[in-house]
Formats: C-alpha cells, sequence, structure tokens
C-alpha cells in the first residue's frame, strides 16, 4: 500500500497536479501563532486546552498550546484558534 | 444573531471519548460551535436545535450521551406569541401604520381661506389627485400650486406641506376691489324718499331745509356749497336729516295651509360612510315618497388634536307623515303678515325706527291680503356728487331774481 502510494504521487508530481487532493495527504496551515487548520483529518483522538490531537492518514497531529478551542469542523478541515506553541507529526506505519 | 434566528441549543457530550461525537458530528455535516471540554468525560458545545436529533442519534452510535442544557432562538422564546394572534396583528398593524400607512394622505386641513368654501378648495385638490389615500411622496409641490393657482383665480397663493399622513392647504386669497370715498370730493345730501323734516344735523355744508318742511325725493337737504359773501366754498356735505316717513306694504299668504299629522312609524337607516364609499350597514332606504321628515346624524370618526378621519356612521331617522289641508285663522296670519310687513320695511330703513302702522286685513282668492301703512322716522339724507359749474350757473341765476 506505501509503495503504491509513493508511484501514485510519483505520477501526479510529474503532470503538476496537487498531491493533496487525490491522495488524501494531510495540510497543516498555521497562521502566526493564533490558528492552525488541518486539512484532509480523520478525527480528533483528543481535545483539551493545551492540547489537540488530530487523526490524518499518515499519522497523527499533535497540536500544544493554550487556550485551545475548535473553531470550526467539518468532513475535511479542523480549524483551531489559541496560542500554538508546537505542532508535531507522530508518523503511523502506512 | 443568525444562529439567534435559526435557534441552537447547548449540549453536554457525556462519554468515555466525547471526542468521537465531535468527528462523527463533522462526518454527518451537523455543525456545532463553541466546544469546551469540561473534564475528560464531559464536553459542551452548541448545535442548531433541527440537529438535536441527529445529534442524540450520533452521540449513540459514539457511544455517548447527550444533554440539552440550554435551547435559545427566536422561535422558542417567542412561540408564545403564536396563542395570541390579536396581539401579533396589533403589532404588524402598528408597524404597519408607523413606517408604512403614514406615507398616504388620511386627512386634509384647508387654513387660509376666506370667500372660497373649503369644500370647492377640495374639490379642486381631488382633481389634482390630491385626495383620502394617495400616494404622499408622489405630489410635486411647485407644479400642484400652479395648477391649483390656474383652477382657482381667486387664490393669490397656495401651499401643501404634508406630515406624516395629515395634508396641510394653506392658502392666501387675492384680496377684491377696494370701494374707497373721496374725501375731497363735492356732494351734496338729497332726500332718497318724501317725508316730512323733523331733525337736521348739519356737520359740513349748507342746510337747505328746516324741521318742519315737506320734501321730496330727491330734493336737496344739505349743500355742499357754502356761500361766504366773498366766496363760495365747495365741499363734501355731511350731516344726518330725519324725517317722518310713510311706507304702503302689501303682503298675503294662503288661506290654507298643509299640515303634517305623523303616522308614529320611525325608520332608521345606518350608513358607514369610508371617504366616498357608503355601506349600508342596517335599514330599508328605499322608502318612496317625499312625506317624510328627514333627520341626519353623522358621527365622524376624530384622531387625538381633532383630525377628522373620512371614517363617519350615519344615522339617518325617517318618520313619514300625511299631509291635510287646515284653514288658518285670521287671528293668526294678521300677526304673522303685520310682523313681515314691519320687517319688511325695517330692512328698507338706514337708521330710524317704527313709530306706528294701521293695517287692514281680507280674503281675496284663496289668500288673505294685508294692507299695511306703516310710518317711520328715519334718516332720508344720502350723499350725491355735486357739479360745481352747476352750481355757479344756479347761483348765479338765483342771485338776479
Amino acid at each position: 500500500m506505501g509503495q503504491a502510494r509513493r508511484q501514485l504521487e510519483h505520477w501526479i508530481r510529474a503532470i503538476d497536479f496537487p498531491t493533496e487532493i487525490l491522495t488524501g495527504i494531510p495540510t497543516v496551515q498555521i497562521k502566526g501563532r493564533d490558528e492552525t487548520v488541518v486539512v484532509q483529518h480523520r478525527g480528533i483522538l483528543s481535545y483539551s486546552d493545551d492540547a489537540v490531537d488530530v487523526a490524518s492518514s499518515i499519522g497523527v497531529v499533535r497540536i500544544r498550546g493554550a487556550g485551545l478551542k475548535i473553531r470550526l469542523m467539518n468532513r475535511e478541515r479542523v480549524c483551531l484558534c489559541g496560542k500554538v506553541s508546537r505542532v508535531e507529526l507522530e508518523e503511523s506505519p502506512v | 444573531m443568525m444562529r439567534y434566528l435559526r435557534g441552537y441549543a447547548q449540549i453536554m457530550i457525556s462519554g468515555a471519548e466525547p471526542e468521537r461525537c465531535l468527528n462523527m458530528f463533522a462526518a454527518c455535516d451537523v455543525a456545532f460551535w463553541a466546544p469546551e471540554k469540561t473534564d475528560a468525560l464531559h464536553l459542551r458545545c452548541r448545535i442548531y436545535q433541527k440537529d438535536l436529533d441527529a445529534a442524540n442519534r450520533l452521540a449513540s452510535a459514539a457511544m455517548c450521551t447527550v444533554e440539552t442544557e440550554l435551547q435559545r432562538g427566536l422561535y422558542s422564546e417567542y412561540r408564545g406569541l403564536l396563542r395570541r394572534p390579536l396581539l401579533l396583528l396589533g403589532v404588524a398593524g402598528a408597524f404597519a401604520v408607523t413606517f408604512f400607512l403614514q406615507n398616504f394622505i388620511w386627512v386634509i386641513t384647508v387654513s387660509g381661506n376666506e370667500q372660497i368654501p373649503t369644500e370647492q378648495i377640495l374639490l379642486t385638490l381631488e382633481q389634482e389627485g390630491v385626495t383620502f389615500g394617495a400616494w404622499g411622496p408622489s405630489f410635486e409641490q411647485e407644479s400642484l400650486k400652479n395648477r391649483m393657482l390656474n383652477r382657482l383665480p381667486q387664490l393669490r397663493w397656495l401651499a401643501l406641506n404634508r406630515t406624516g399622513a395629515i395634508a396641510r392647504v394653506l392658502t392666501s386669497e387675492r384680496e377684491g376691489e377696494k370701494h374707497t370715498v373721496d374725501r375731497a370730493a363735492v356732494s351734496n345730501l338729497i332726500a332718497k324718499r318724501p317725508g316730512v323734516i323733523t331733525r337736521v344735523s348739519v356737520l359740513n355744508g349748507f342746510a337747505a331745509v328746516q324741521p318742519g318742511d315737506a320734501v321730496i325725493t330727491g330734493q336737496l337737504l344739505v349743500s355742499g356749497f357754502m356761500d361766504w359773501t366773498t366766496h363760495t366754498q365747495a365741499t363734501r356735505a355731511l350731516g344726518e336729516i330725519y324725517a317722518d316717513t310713510f311706507y304702503d306694504i302689501t303682503v298675503k299668504q294662503p288661506s290654507c295651509v298643509q299640515k303634517k299629522t305623523y303616522t308614529r312609524e320611525e325608520f332608521k337607516v345606518r350608513t358607514l360612510i369610508f371617504g366616498r364609499k357608503r355601506i349600508k350597514l342596517t335599514g330599508k332606504s328605499g322608502i318612496l315618497g317625499t312625506t317624510c321628515d328627514t333627520m341626519i346624524k353623522t358621527r365622524s370618526l376624530t384622531l387625538p388634536g381633532g383630525y377628522l378621519l373620512p371614517v363617519a356612521l350615519e344615522t339617518v331617522t325617517l318618520r313619514p307623515y300625511t299631509l291635510t289641508e287646515e284653514p288658518v285663522s285670521q287671528k293668526t296670519a294678521e300677526h304673522v303678515l303685520q310682523s313681515a310687513a314691519k320687517a319688511a320695511v325695517a330692512r328698507q330703513l338706514v337708521a330710524g325706527s317704527i313709530k306706528g302702522e294701521s293695517h287692514t286685513i281680507q280674503q281675496n282668492n284663496g289668500a288673505l291680503v294685508l294692507r299695511a301703512d306703516i310710518f317711520c322716522e328715519e334718516m332720508i339724507a344720502v350723499s350725491i356728487p355735486a357739479d360745481p359749474l352747476r352750481e355757479e350757473e344756479t347761483n348765479g341765476e338765483s342771485d338776479q331774481r
């Protein structure tokens, strides 16, 4: 499965197509220190004021900070607001 | 604001993993906001009221429970008003009156007119479109003023001011020709009717008569030319000349009168008048014949401030009667005819009074005829312009004699 994914990504890059749309690769956007958006997520694993764990296709995105709150959440994206101090990606074997 | 209008609920999600519930909400398009994790097992958030059932199902699927803490929204807070339709109607009516209906003209007042009747001005305004129920902002003041002045040339100026639903028409009329008296003109006083002079009071001029003189119509009483031996002064004759005069008056009336005999019946017709429309409420209006006494009483709707609305209740009371001929007593007729004769003479007196009268009454061809001789003492002098040349010739002839 991982090899198939890598091959797919290779072909998509060859035609200059955005890879995340077809492959479901998550995207983390950090806007300053107050807003973090995770696109292409697979749900929230844990949620608290200082730690939010978001599942994705390539692992768990761990966001640490203070006063974290979910401002928007739908099927595709989670938008968090609050002071973000650290963003980690814990890869899971694919 | 939009969330309040749509209605939302604050829920408490309880379970081992309340985050799973949020994931299911997101996956099933159940919008939520303001999530707040109170502890490891409880999470509070807000959703739309319409999604409550779906939230309960999804929470069950996520092995959580949902408890509704509060519900807010326009519908949930004010749905009790639906049980009070009249209140809603009144509020809607108040809004309509305040923001919409006041743009229509409901009351028209006219001021400033003295000679021209108000009804004529209102009728002309109606022909120009300014009438009850007309759309107020549609009137152009200047062109309306010009059209009205063309239609009513007696007006010098007109303005229409609209304050809400009240249209105030201010008018100014043209002044008529003023009759002025030329105080410097030479004039004489002559007798306007024959009589015997009783009092002479001359303020200016030369008196040509004295008390006791009998004068005829047109005779000179006071001359405006005064002879001062060395010169003659021409002036305007002024004075009051009283004389005993005599009037011969004939007055007649029918010897039989028709007397009403009421049938003791009474009909009432009530009509609601709304502008020019009449809506009959009760009563029979098709009463034929003219032998009815008609009494009309109208009660109009009046706003505070005395503004009359064109909404009125008209009550017409009809009392039928039959006519019977009755002869008039001579004594009554004599009294009526005598009063009428004296009133006719009194109208002709400029100043003075009736001193006595004698009369005869007789019946002639179905009529009672009164012939009265009325004696008066009245002021008989009337002023006429004098011709100076004619006066000089007259004076010359009298000097030669």
